[in-house]
C-alpha cells in the first residue's frame, strides 16, 4: 500500500509540473502554440458536426427528401474536409515546435550548468545522473504533441459524452465507466515502470558506458589492442538482461489487468450499442439517430482509449520534463556573496596571495588531500610545486581558481578572502593551463582565444597567445592558418599530435592578461626543444605577473623564485633551489636523482 | 528514397530475429486493425439494414433483439477483438522497443569492435557516420518498426476499402482517388523538403550537439569555468539554431497556408462521390444501410491513406537515421587481413626482430606525410627509444607497428614477414603498449589493471605482479577497497586518481599481457620523480626479453634504450646508442645537452 501511496504522490507532482511545461512552450513559441492548439481543437471537432450531418442525410433519404439529402452532403463534405484542413495546419506548426522546444530547452539546459560557477558537483556521480535526466527531459521533442492532445481529447470527451447524453444520460456513464479502468490502470502501469526504471539507472548507466568505450573514439587504441571488444559487448548484454528481466516481471504482472480492462471496456460500449439498436428497431428512434449515436458512442469509446493513451504520454514526457525542471531547481554549492557586495580583483595586485591552514577532501570523501597548508606567494613572485602522483598539487590549484572551496581554512588575495570576489572577476584575473587541457574540436583561432573570447577577433592578439605558446609555427603550418579547423569531429578537420594539442593549450592559457599565471605540468607532452623555448622565455613570460606552476622536470622548477614541497597534504619544504639543495632534504634527494640520469 | 524506405522491412527483419514471437504477435494484431474497421462498418450496415426493414412493422422490444441477436454478438465480438488486440499489440509494442533498442546498439558495438584498425577513425566523415549511426539508434529501430507496422495496418484498409469501392462502382473509386492525389502530393512535396533541410543541416546539428556538450558535460567542465566560455558557447548554440530554424519556416508556413486549401479541393470532389452514393440510395438501388457503408469506406480509405502516407513519412525521417546505422553495420574493414587458413601465428620467440621498409604514411583524407620512406630494423629483446619534435611522426610508427594503420607504402616485416600475413589476433596478443592518451576506465582498480590481458580477470595473482611492475601496486593497496576500489567518478562510490597516478595504472594495464612486443609512448609523462626513478631502475628487468619501443621527450629515459633513433618531419636522421649519438655532436646531442644543462649546477 505504502508503495501505491508512492505511486499516486509521484504521478500527482508529475502532473504538477504541467503548468511549467506550458509557460515553457509558451516561451518557444506563443504564435505557434496558439495556432497548433485551435487547429487541433477544430480537426477534431469538425468530423462531430459531420456526423450530426450524416444523422439527417440518412434521416432525410429514408423519409425520401433528396434535397435536405444533397444539402446535407454538401455539410458533411465540408466539415470532413475543414477537420483535414485544420490538421494539415497542426501538422505542419507541430513539426516546427517539434524541434523549437527542446533547443530552448537545451539552451535552458546550458545557462543553468553553466550557473554552478564551482565544480564539486561534477565530482558527484547522483549530479551524472540529474544532468543526464536533465538532459533527456530537454529534448522533449514530444511534449506539445502529448499535451496539446490531452487539452483536445478532454474537449472531444466532453462534447461527445453531452451529445450522446441527449440519448440517454446513462449512455456516456457506462461507457466512461467501463473504460475508466483501463485509463487508470495505464498511469499506475507508468509510474511503477517508472521505479524499476529508476532502480535500474546504474545498470542503465552502465550500459551507456560500455558502450562509449566500444564505439567512441577516445578507447579506440586499447579496445584494439588489448581485444577489448567481446569483454565489453558482454557486459553491456549482462546488464540489459539486468534491466530487462526487471522490467518484463513488471510487464507480464500487469500485462492481465491490461487485458481484462480492454476487455471491460469492450463490452461496456458494445452493450450501449447493441440497446440503441435494439430501440431503433422498435421505432423509438430514427435510423438517423441510430447512425449519430452509434459514431458518437464509438467516437466516445474510441476517445476514451486516445485520452488514456494521452494520459500516458503527457505522464511520460512529465516526468522527464520534471527532471528537467528539477535540474533548474538545483542551487549552487558554491557561496557567491550577493551582487552589491561582490568585490572585484584589484589590478596589478598588491600583495599576493596567502592561504591560511587550508584543508580540502573531496565532496563525499573523508580523505583529506590538504591538510593544514600554510603558504605566501607574494606578488611577482614565481612559485613552484613540487610533490608525488596525488601529493595535492592539483588540487591546489582548483581552490586558488575557486572551483571548489577549502572545508577548513582560507585563502586571502591581497588580503580579502576569495569568497568575497566576484567569481567571474576573481577567474578573470587567472590565467590556467590545466593538466587534463581540453582539445577543442573547432578552429585553432576558436582553440587559442577561448583565453580570453573578448579578443578572439584580434588576430594579433591570437597570433601573439600562439607564439608564446610555442605554437606559431605550428599555426603557420596549419593550411587555413588560424581558421583551420581543429580535431576530426567537423569536416577538413586537423588532428593535431598530443604535444602539438598541448602547445595550443599553452597558447590558450596565455591569451589573456592575468595577474596570475597557473600552469600545471605544461610541458609533459612537449618535445625537448620547445619545452627548452618555453623556458627560455619564461622569466619575460612571467614578468610582472604572479606565477605557479607545477612540473616533476625539476630543471624547470630550479627556476622558480620559491619552491614549495607538498607531501601528505603539508608543506614540508620551503625555498629556492640552492637553499633547498643546502638542506640537503626531499628536493635535493628528487633533484639529485633525476640530475644524476643526465650525468656521464 | 527507396534506398531509405528500403531499411523498414531491414528493421523488421531484425525485430523478427530478435523476438520473433512478439514480432508475429505484433503483425498479427496490426493486420486485426487495419481490417476490423471495415469489418465493424460491414456489420453496422446489416444492423442497420435490419432496423430499416423492422421499421414500420410492429415489432417489439423481445423481437427485435432476437432478430438483431446474432449480428450485435458479432459487432461486440468485433469491438472485444478490436480492444484485447490493442492490449496485446500495447504490451508487445513496449517489449519490442527495449529488445530492438539493445540489439540494435550490441551490433553496432559488435561492428566497430570488429573493425581492425583505426583507418577509419580518423576521418570526420566517419565519424560522422558513427554519430549518425549512434543516434540512428535512439529509440529509432522502434520507431521504425512502428512505421513499418502502421504500414501494414493502414495498407490493409486502405486495400480493403478500395475493394469495397471498386465493388460498389470503379467509377466512385476514381473520383476519390482522383481527391486525394493533389493532397497527397503536397504531402509528399513537404516530407521530401523536409527531408533534405534535415540532410542539409546534418552539420549544424553536429555543431549543436557538440556546442551542448562542450557547456555541459564535465570533461570541459573546468576550462569552461576558469575561462567564462559558458555564455559563448551558449550563444553559438541558439545563433546557429535559429539559423537552421530560419531554413525551415518558410516551408512550414507555405505548408500551412496551403494544406487548407487543397484538402477542401479535395473535399469537393469526394462530395461528388458522396451525392453519387445517395443519388443511387434514393433510386432504391443501394440500401440506408448500404449507403452509411460505403460513405464510412471513403472516410476509411481517405484516413487511411492519409496515415499510410503520414506513416510513409515518419518511417523516412526515422529511416534517414537508421540507413546510417545500417550503412554502418555494413561496413568492410579498411585494413586488408590475411584470409583465416592462410594466416599464420606469430613465432614464440622472434628471430630478425622488426623491419620497415621504405615506409611511408599520411592518414586518410590528408594530404600530410607523415612518415617518409623510413627504413629501420628493430632486432629482438632490443629496446630502441624515438626521439624527435611534436609531429614528427613518432606515435603514428607506433600505430603502423600496432597495424592500428596499414602504411601508405612501404611494407613492415616481423620475422622477414610481412605483417599483413600474420593472423591478426595472434599479433596483437603479442603486442602490448601504452600510449600517450592512454585510457581512465571508470571501473575497479582490478578491471583497470586486467583489461591488458582480459583472460587472466580472475588471476588476482597476475594482476598484482603487473601492478607492481606498473608502480601502481602501492597506490591500489593504499585505495579503500584495494583492487575493488571503484576508479574514476563516474558511478557511485568512485574514487577519482590524479594524472600521475591514472598513468600508473595504464603503465600497469600494459604490464599485464605478457607479450614479446613491448610500446611504451611517453610513459613517464605525468610521472612523479620517485616513481619515474623507480621505473628507471627496473627498466631492464621490466623489458628483458621484449622488443621494446619507446617515445619518450625526457633523455634520462631514452639513454636506458640500446638503440636511439632520432626522427624530423618524418624521417631518420640519427641512429645509434646514447654514446655514438653523443660522439657524433648533432641533433641528439645538442638536445641533450640542453636538456642536461639545466640540471648542472
Amino acid at each position: 500500500m505504502v508503495s501505491h501511496f508512492g505511486s499516486i504522490k509521484r504521478i500527482l507532482r508529475v502532473w504538477s509540473c504541467a503548468p511549467r511545461a506550458v509557460g515553457l512552450i509558451w516561451k518557444a513559441g506563443r504564435v505557434a502554440t496558439l495556432v497548433e492548439l485551435s487547429t487541433n481543437l477544430i480537426s477534431e471537432l469538425f468530423p462531430l458536426a459531420g456526423l450530426w450531418a450524416m444523422k439527417l442525410i440518412v434521416d432525410s433519404v429514408v423519409a425520401g427528401d433528396e434535397d435536405t439529402a444533397y444539402f446535407m452532403i454538401g455539410v458533411f463534405a465540408l466539415c470532413a474536409g475543414l477537420g483535414a484542413a485544420a490538421g494539415r495546419v497542426g501538422q505542419g506548426i507541430g513539426v516546427y515546435m517539434e524541434s523549437r522546444i527542446p533547443a530552448f530547452a537545451n539552451a535552458l539546459l546550458q545557462e543553468k550548468v553553466d550557473s554552478f560557477k564551482g565544480i564539486a558537483l561534477f565530482e558527484d556521480p547522483r549530479f551524472h545522473d540529474d544532468l543526464e535526466n536533465a538532459r533527456r527531459g530537454a529534448n522533449c521533442t514530444d511534449i506539445l504533441w502529448a499535451l496539446s492532445r490531452l487539452f483536445v481529447h478532454t474537449c472531444v470527451l466532453l462534447s461527445t459524452a453531452v451529445l450522446l447524453g441527449r440519448y440517454h444520460v446513462l449512455a456516456p456513464v457506462i461507457v466512461i465507466a467501463t473504460a475508466a479502468p483501463r485509463s487508470a490502470l495505464q498511469s499506475l502501469f507508468m509510474a511503477t515502470e517508472w521505479s524499476v526504471l529508476r532502480s535500474g539507472a546504474p545498470e542503465a548507466r552502465q550500459m551507456q558506458y560500455f558502450s562509449e568505450i566500444v564505439t567512441g573514439d577516445e578507447h579506440a587504441k586499447e579496445v584494439r589492442l588489448f581485444g577489448l571488444g567481446d569483454t565489453f559487448v558482454g557486459r553491456y548484454r549482462q546488464a540489459f538482461s539486468t534491466l530487462y528481466r526487471a522490467l518484463q516481471r513488471v510487464r507480464l504482472r500487469w500485462a492481465g489487468w491490461n487485458v481484462t480492462t480492454a476487455f471491460c471496456a469492450a463490452v461496456g460500449a458494445g452493450a450501449v450499442y447493441a440497446y440503441i439498436a435494439v430501440r431503433a428497431a422498435v421505432g423509438a428512434v430514427t435510423v438517423g439517430d441510430l447512425v449519430l449515436y452509434t459514431g458518437l458512442l464509438f467516437g466516445l469509446h474510441n476517445t476514451l482509449w486516445r485520452f488514456a493513451n494521452n494520459v500516458k504520454n503527457g505522464y511520460r514526457n512529465l516526468l522527464d520534463l520534471s527532471l528537467f525542471f528539477d535540474f533548474l531547481d538545483l542551487t549552487p554549492r558554491l557561496p557567491i556573496p550577493p551582487e552589491n557586495r561582490r568585490r572585484r580583483v584589484c589590478r596589478p595586485l598588491h600583495a599576493g596571495i596567502v592561504l591560511e591552514k587550508v584543508s580540502f577532501a573531496y565532496p563525499g570523501t573523508d580523505a583529506l588531500v590538504l591538510d593544514g597548508v600554510d603558504l605566501e606567494i607574494e606578488r611577482g613572485e614565481t612559485v613552484a610545486l613540487v610533490g608525488a602522483n596525488g601529493a595535492g598539487k592539483t588540487t591546489l590549484v582548483k581552490l586558488l581558481t575557486r572551483l571548489y572551496d577549502p572545508v577548513g581554512g582560507r585563502i586571502l588575495l591581497d588580503g580579502v578572502d576569495l569568497k568575497e570576489y566576484d567569481v567571474d572577476d576573481l577567474r578573470q584575473a587567472f590565467g590556467v593551463v590545466l593538466q587534463d587541457f581540453v582539445h577543442y574540436h573547432l578552429t585553432a583561432r576558436e582553440n587559442i582565444g577561448f583565453g580570453q573570447v573578448d579578443w578572439m577577433a584580434d588576430e594579433e592578439r591570437v597570433l601573439e597567445a600562439a607564439e608564446r605558446g610555442q605554437a606559431a609555427e605550428l599555426i603557420a603550418r596549419l593550411p587555413q592558418g588560424l581558421d583551420t579547423m581543429l580535431g576530426r569531429e567537423f569536416p577538413e578537420g586537423i588532428e593535431l599530435s598530443g604535444g602539438e594539442w598541448q602547445k595550443v593549450a599553452i597558447a590558450r592559457g596565455f591569451m589573456r592578461n592575468a595577474e596570475v599565471l597557473i600552469l600545471d605540468e605544461p610541458t609533459a607532452a612537449l618535445d625537448a626543444r620547445s619545452e627548452q623555448a618555453l623556458y627560455e622565455q619564461f622569466t619575460e613570460l612571467v614578468r610582472g605577473r604572479t606565477a605557479l606552476f607545477i612540473s616533476h622536470r625539476l630543471a624547470t622548477v630550479r627556476m622558480a623564485d620559491r619552491i614549495v614541497v607538498l607531501e601528505g597534504g603539508h608543506v614540508v619544504e620551503e625555498g629556492n633551489h640552492d637553499e633547498l639543495m643546502k638542506l640537503g632534504g626531499r628536493y635535493a634527494r628528487l633533484f639529485t636523482m633525476q640530475a644524476e640520469r643526465y650525468g656521464p | 528514397m527507396g534506398k531509405v524506405l528500403a531499411t523498414l522491412p531491414r528493421a523488421g527483419w531484425m525485430a523478427l530475429q530478435e523476438a520473433p514471437g512478439y514480432a508475429l504477435l505484433l503483425v498479427v494484431t496490426h493486420v486485426l486493425e487495419g481490417i476490423l474497421p471495415l469489418i465493424t462498418i460491414w456489420a453496422g450496415k446489416i444492423v442497420i439494414d435490419s432496423v430499416v426493414g423492422m421499421s414500420g412493422g410492429d415489432v417489439d422490444f423481445d423481437g427485435a433483439l432476437r432478430t438483431l441477436g446474432p449480428v450485435l454478438l458479432l459487432y461486440l465480438i468485433l469491438t472485444v477483438i478490436g480492444e484485447v488486440g490493442a492490449a496485446f499489440s500495447g504490451i508487445s509494442g513496449q517489449v519490442m522497443c527495449d529488445r530492438i533498442l539493445a540489439r540494435a546498439n550490441t551490433v553496432l558495438m559488435e561492428k566497430i569492435a570488429g573493425l581492425p584498425d583505426l583507418t577509419p577513425f580518423e576521418t570526420s566523415e566517419f565519424h560522422d557516420e558513427l554519430r549518425n549511426a549512434r543516434e540512428g539508434i535512439g529509440n529509432r529501430p522502434f520507431r521504425v518498426v512502428h512505421s513499418f507496422l502502421f504500414l501494414v495496418s493502414f495498407g490493409t484498409t486502405c486495400m480493403a476499402a478500395t475493394a469495397m469501392l471498386w465493388h460498389l462502382e470503379p467509377l466512385i473509386l476514381l473520383i476519390v482517388i482522383a481527391g486525394i492525389v493533389p493532397s497527397t502530393r503536397l504531402s509528399m512535396k513537404l516530407f521530401e523538403r523536409m527531408a533534405q533541410i534535415f540532410r542539409g543541416q546534418a552539420t549544424d546539428a553536429r555543431l549543436l550537439r557538440y556546442l551542448a556538450l562542450l557547456a555541459t558535460g564535465d570533461e570541459t567542465a573546468k576550462e569552461v569555468r576558469l575561462y567564462g566560455l559558458g555564455p559563448y558557447f551558449t550563444r553559438r548554440y541558439r545563433s546557429t539554431l535559429e539559423r537552421m530554424f530560419g531554413e525551415m519556416i518558410p516551408h512550414v508556413r507555405r505548408f500551412s497556408t496551403r494544406a487548407p486549401l487543397v484538402n477542401l479541393l479535395e473535399a469537393a470532389v469526394i462530395a461528388v462521390a458522396y451525392i453519387m452514393i445517395v443519388q443511387r440510395t434514393i433510386r432504391g438501388e443501394l440500401t440506408v444501410g448500404e449507403m452509411t457503408m460505403y460513405v464510412g469506406a471513403i472516410g476509411l480509405f481517405q484516413g487511411s491513406v492519409g496515415m499510410f502516407l503520414g506513416n510513409l513519412s515518419e518511417g523516412y525521417i526515422n529511416g534517414l537515421y537508421l540507413r546510417h546505422f545500417f550503412d554502418f553495420i555494413d561496413r568492410r574493414p579498411s585494413i586488408q587481413m590475411a584470409k583465416p587458413d592462410q594466416a599464420r601465428p606469430v613465432p614464440p620467440k622472434l628471430q630478425r626482430g622488426i623491419e620497415l621498409r621504405h615506409v611511408s604514411f599520411q592518414y586518410p583524407g590528408t594530404n600530410r606525410m607523415i612518415l617518409r620512406d623510413l627504413d629501420l630494423h628493430i632486432r629482438p629483446g632490443e629496446t630502441v627509444a624515438l626521439v624527435g619534435e611534436n609531429g614528427s611522426g613518432k606515435t603514428t610508427l607506433v600505430k603502423l607497428l600496432t597495424r592500428l594503420f596499414d602504411p601508405t607504402d612501404g611494407e613492415i616485416l616481423l620475422d622477414g614477414r610481412d605483417i599483413r600475413a600474420y593472423d591478426f589476433d595472434d599479433l596483437r596478443r603479442n603486442t602490448t603498449a601504452i600510449f600517450q592518451d592512454y585510457c581512465h576506465y571508470h571501473m575497479t582498480a582490478r578491471d583497470n589493471v586486467a583489461l591488458g590481458g582480459i583472460e587472466k580477470r580472475d588471476d588476482l595473482n597476475a594482476i598484482r605482479i603487473a601492478a607492481q611492475r606498473g608502480q601502481a601496486a602501492q597506490l591500489i593497496e593504499s585505495l579503500p577497497s584495494g583492487y575493488e576500489t571503484m576508479l574514476g567518478r563516474r558511478f557511485e562510490g568512485g574514487v577519482d586518481l590524479s594524472g600521475g597516478e591514472w598513468q600508473k595504472i595504464a603503465l600497469a594495464r600494459a604490464f599485464m599481457r605478457d607479450a614479446q612486443i613491448l610500446i611504451l609512448d611517453e610513459p613517464s609523462a605525468a610521472l612523479d620523480v620517485e616513481t619515474e626513478y623507480e621505473i628507471y631502475l627496473h627498466f631492464a628487468e621490466l623489458t628483458r626479453d621484449r622488443t621494446t619501443l619507446l617515445i619518450s621527450h625526457r633523455f634520462t629515459t631514452v639513454r636506458m634504450a640500446d638503440r636511439i633513433v632520432v626522427l624530423d618531419r618524418g624521417g631518420i636522421v640519427e641512429d645509434g646508442s646514447h654514446k655514438e649519438l653523443m660522439q657524433r655532436g648533432e641533433l641528439y646531442a645538442e638536445m641533450y645537452t640542453a636538456q642536461a644543462r639545466r640540471y648542472a649546477e
